[in-house]
């Protein structure tokens, strides 16, 4: 009956042209959490509120440096045991604090290499956590990028050993399709499978994180589908292309973050290509309009590299001039008769020269 | 692409022909006049003549049933006939046009199973993806053109409600307005002209969509050959509707508001089969199939940018009905489904993982209200909903 159930949901969304608003909305509740008379919000939703209990609050950060603005009422604990996971190795905590207030916190070990504790004490009032690496590279560092694992989680761990092998490799960013449906047990699985990568994982989602509960599980999982951060110099776009269309809202935000990042080296990822650079196969944006409206925006504000997933396989190429890559090479139903097999992606990135180079790199040779 | 098409329309050719040779030996004859009269008019009268001499009766062929078995018919068609194709006329106890259908469908099956599974076994490979999505394509058409025929066969009355035009109108003039609700652009209100003129076998049919609120412009050339069917007044009424034209297009799409701009060309092979060769019960209804490829090159207004360049698979499949027959208003409505993504429907968006794949759906109804003047409605929903009316002038229409 339930199976008939969304199937019929299915059949009576067959038309409905605002496909990602849901998602974009629940984007603007990330990293929001109250309990009692404390308050947390973490800036731009650059993280998830993963658990929030009187005195603990345990987050996952979708960004090397988040920002944590907690607000402390009379009634609230002053200590709090507070979790960061998905941080880089020498992530640290200072905040910004009231005038005549002080702001301490003690470290503990983490169980994780991507995992941060620290027991903290809040003045009352507002407090501005900074979590993330006191200094940003200076000389040229390197990324990864990883996406479409989906069915072949069962041999990620082969993927990561090649990542951990590498010492450049600062994070690696994702282009989506972490898993086949979205399902709570299948991100916690992929969690799970994560804690073994010694550097953090910053994914948007894909196409196939929409099959359950339209993407809900994701964001409460790994937080907003569409974000921005910067580091090393670099800004990174991620865009929610999941349903083959940005929504209206995220447009409006693009607006500012491209704005933002004009003036840097700058990244857009998202899972869905604009254009596949095979057109018959439709592995792109529904409308090819709205995918040359998107590129042009690019364009115009001189973004450096787009990156994509969605595609088993790698292709590089241009959009727009734009320098483009699609790797889908997680271990997803691969592309056949292509010679490309497993792989991830390398980008070294200078802070003052822009992009370095790009590689790929191959885990299992098709 | 061609082979893709052969087979397409072959089967519903095969099951159309043999239809019509084992029934009347011949193709299958228009519909009844439903009492219009068979007297010719003069060229310049403004009401709707009747021609029909060649009118038969065909009620003989449908036997009339009751509105019970008419209505369980159709309750099987639609369940369990959405997966067993003719079952409505298996009810109705019209076994031959039932198992053709059931064969259409069997037919649709193969086909897109015969593209569909190299899909997935090949991870969509670009050495494949071409022939393998233009088959898939054509296999959901055939399939739902046999689920609608048994539908429309029970449902419709002998003879269905409207009958073929035999000769093309030699010029159609259009001009009306179109809602456009596409939530990434801002425009909404267009004025849409065509004119489609036909001389022997060729047709030109320029078409324009300006925007009132936004700087929006698709300007659209297309040509078209007609291999057989409906020509205009001086050349032999065809049979039936049925034809076979090969077409080409060029299309220009200006975002000036956004900074690029589109230009599309195109060939395709389309053609409709009157389904009263399927079957007697089928009379009024008729099936649409098309295929082809475009070129495409996207031009942004950007300094420093490069134009991108892209191939459009090009499918399209319907089904429909003619209204009225002659004498009397006249005009048809279809259902269709296109796998265009560049027009301002394009592909069809879902909340869960399938978004982007599928092209737009919509529905088509034009209706003459006299010789010379009539009316066209179209909706369509696909990344956008598409709504509007046209005012339709033609000259040559047949009589």
């Amino acid at each position: 009956m339930k199976k008939i159930l969304f199937a019929l949901l299915a059949v009576a969304q067959l038309g409905c042209v605002d496909v990602a608003e849901e998602r974009a909305h629940r984007d603007e509740t990330v990293g929001q959490a109250k309990v009692g008379e404390a308050t947390f919000v973490i800036v731009d939703g650059l993280g998830a509120v993963r658990k929030i209990e009187q005195g603990t609050l345990s987050i996952w950060a979708k960004a090397p440096l988040i920002q944590v603005v907690a607000t402390r009422g009379e009634n609230a604990p002053a200590e709090w045991d507070l979790t960061v996971t998905n941080a880089l190795a020498d992530a640290d905590i200072r905040a910004r604090i009231p005038d005549n207030s002080s702001f301490d916190a003690v470290a503990f070990p983490g169980g994780l290499p991507t995992e941060k504790r620290w027991r903290v004490t809040l003045p009352l009032g507002t407090t501005t956590m900074l979590i993330g690496p006191r200094v940003e590279p200076v000389g040229p560092w390197r990324f990864a990028l990883l996406s479409d694992v989906q069915e072949a989680i069962d041999h990620v761990q082969d993927i990561y050993t090649r990542i951990n092998a590498d010492p450049d490799v600062t994070f690696v960013v994702s282009a989506g399709d972490l898993t086949t449906q979205g399902t709570d047990e299948q991100l916690d699985r992929f969690q799970h499978e994560l804690e073994s990568l010694r550097v953090p994982f910053f994914p948007t989602l894909g196409n196939h994180e929409l099959g359950t509960e339209r993407g809900a599980p994701f964001q409460r999982h790994f937080g907003r589908a569409s974000f921005r951060f910067v580091y090393g110099g670099m800004q990174f776009t991620f865009l929610d292309s999941g349903s083959a269309t940005i929504d209206p809202l995220v447009y409006g935000w693009l607006d500012g973050w491209l704005a933002e990042g004009r003036q840097r080296t700058h990244a857009v990822l998202m899972h869905i290509p604009p254009i596949d650079p095979f057109g018959v196969r439709n592995g792109s944006f529904a409308n090819r309009n709205e995918a040359s409206k998107l590129l042009a925006m690019l364009a115009a504000a001189d973004v450096d590299l787009t990156l994509y997933g969605h595609i088993h396989s790698f292709y590089a190429f241009a959009n727009a001039g734009i320098p483009a890559y699609i790797s889908g090479g997680g271990g997803a139903i691969p592309e056949r008769f292509d010679g490309i097999g497993r792989h991830y992606l390398t980008v070294d990135v200078d802070p003052e020269r822009g992009i370095l180079q790009t590689a790929i790199v191959r885990v299992d040779p098709d | 692409m061609r082979r893709l098409f052969l087979v397409s329309i072959a089967s519903l050719l095969a099951l159309g022909a043999r239809s019509a040779s084992a029934e009347t030996g011949a193709p299958a004859a228009p519909a009844p006049t439903h009492g219009a009269t068979a007297t010719p008019a003069a060229p310049n009268d403004e009401t709707m003549p009747a021609d029909d001499t060649r009118a038969e009766e065909c009620d003989s062929e449908q036997p009339r049933r009751s509105v019970a078995l008419s209505a369980a018919g159709t309750a099987l068609a639609i369940v369990p006939g959405a997966l067993v194709h003719g079952t409505g006329h298996l009810v109705v106890g019209d076994t031959k046009t039932g198992l053709r259908l059931l064969a259409l469908e069997g037919a649709g099956l193969g086909v897109l199973a015969t593209g569909f599974i190299p899909i997935v076994l090949s991870g969509a490979s670009r050495r494949l993806i071409g022939p393998a999505a233009a088959l898939s394509a054509a296999g959901v058409g055939l399939f739902a053109i046999s689920f609608l025929a048994d539908i429309y066969g029970v449902v419709a009355p002998a003879g269905g409600v409207g009958a073929p035009m035999l000769n093309a109108p030699s010029l159609v003039a259009a001009i009306g307005y179109r809602y456009v609700y596409d939530p990434v652009f801002a425009y909404r209100n267009f004025m849409v002209q065509e004119i489609d003129y036909r001389t022997g076998s060729w047709r030109i049919h320029p078409s324009a969509w300006f925007a009132f609120d936004d700087t929006n412009a698709r300007l659209r050339a297309h040509f078209a050959y007609r291999l057989t069917g409906p020509r205009p007044l001086g050349h032999p009424e065809s049979p039936d509707g049925s034809f076979v034209d090969l077409e080409a297009a060029i299309t220009r799409h200006a975002f000036t508001s956004n900074r690029f701009s589109t230009t599309t060309a195109e060939v395709a092979v389309a053609g409709r089969l009157d389904m009263a060769r399927i079957g007697p019960s089928l009379r009024g209804s008729f099936a649409e199939m098309s295929a082809g490829l475009a070129t495409q090159a996207y031009s942004y207004a950007i300094r420093g940018t490069t134009a991108d360049l892209g191939e459009l698979l090009l499918v399209r499949f319907g089904f429909g009905m003619y209204i009225g027959f002659p004498g009397n208003p006249r005009g048809e409505i279809s259902l269709y489904y296109d796998h265009r993504h560049d027009d301002y429907a394009a592909g069809l968006k879902l909340t869960g993982l399938g978004s982007g794949v599928a092209g737009h759906f919509g529905a088509d109804a034009r209706l003459y209200l006299t010789r010379q003047w009539g009316v066209a409605a179209e909706a369509a929903v696909g990344s956008a909903y598409i709504t509007g009316l046209s005012i339709l002038f033609r000259h040559g229409g047949p009589l």
